[in-house]
């Protein structure tokens, strides 16, 4: 059997991972969304200006 | 992108699942640490359980998502079943990665190994690899309609796996722990197994309904792309 604090480290990392996991990964999808929405608004304000 | 009233209003409430889940997942992380009793063979080890089988159970949800998903755009070749088996697929490999890695952390101090070959852990990483090809292949043909056909397919196989990952503990000789539901936890266990389970599915919905738009904004800023051209 292992040391107890070679064990909590062992728990603390599965709960690190998971969570700073979640958070990186929910973040990452926000942000493209924001690209996704900027590249748009791009694109429309270009539309704009060639109809000028 | 054709749209129906499930997708509508996924998208309309994941930020209330978000924020939901993010409530829940302060209040699952003191009952793992402080309300769930230690267990009596394993000791402190034994909590990476509460994060470990709530993420199984939702990559199964999200892979079987992508499976139906990828079956329907197959027979109708309707681009929201085509979206919403993507975005599950990338939420079932997310929740996928974090098993494949709180899965070896409890292993090494309990089995005193990492990874063993048996039919649990390699059908599992086979389930997961499947659906990292299915990416791949996505990528790399480019968005076309022939990627996401083969990609459909892939998806369907990988979702043929999860009954024999289920069923891999009961049929085969494995280190690792059976069906939970038949282990005889304590009820605290239990409950706090479930809230956990509950609280990442929040996430799933959550994830999932950000995922879909995102898929919608592509569709939608490809098209006024087009029509510039």
């Amino acid at each position: 059997m292992e040391t107890t604090g070679r064990i909590a480290c062992h728990v603390a990392l599965s709960y690190g991972v998971t969570v700073v996991g979640l958070a990186l990964y929910a973040w990452s999808v926000l942000r493209r969304i924001r690209g996704e929405g900027e590249k748009i608004d791009a694109l429309g304000r270009q539309a704009g200006t060639d109809a000028r | 992108m054709d749209s129906n009233p499930f997708l509508n209003l996924l998208k309309r409430g994941s930020n209330v699942a978000g924020s939901a889940a993010l409530v829940l997942l302060c209040v699952h992380l003191y009952a793992a640490f402080f309300v769930a009793p230690e267990e009596v063979v394993q000791g402190a080890i034994q909590r990476i359980f509460y994060v470990h089988v709530p993420a199984a159970v939702n990559a199964f949800l999200a892979f079987i998502v992508a499976g139906i998903g990828s079956v329907a755009y197959l027979w109708n070749r309707g681009r929201a079943w085509d979206a919403t088996a993507v975005a599950s697929a990338e939420v079932g490999v997310f929740w996928g990665a974090i098993v494949l890695i709180t899965g070896p952390l409890w292993a090494k101090p309990v089995w005193g190994a990492w990874w063993t070959w048996d039919a649990r852990l390699t059908s599992t990483l086979i389930l997961w690899l499947t659906f990292v090809a299915y990416r791949l292949v996505r990528e790399l043909a480019g968005g076309g309609e022939k990627g996401a056909r083969f990609a459909a397919i892939l998806a369907i196989v990988g979702t043929l796996n999860i009954p024999f990952v289920r069923i891999s503990t009961e049929k085969f000789r494995t280190l690792h722990p059976g069906n939970v539901a038949k282990a005889g936890l304590d009820p605290t266990m239990h409950k706090v197994l479930f809230l956990g389970m509950g609280t990442f599915f929040l996430f799933t919905l959550f994830l999932l309904g950000k995922r879909i738009l995102l898929e919608e904004l592509r569709d939608r800023r490809l098209a006024i792309e087009l029509e510039g051209s």
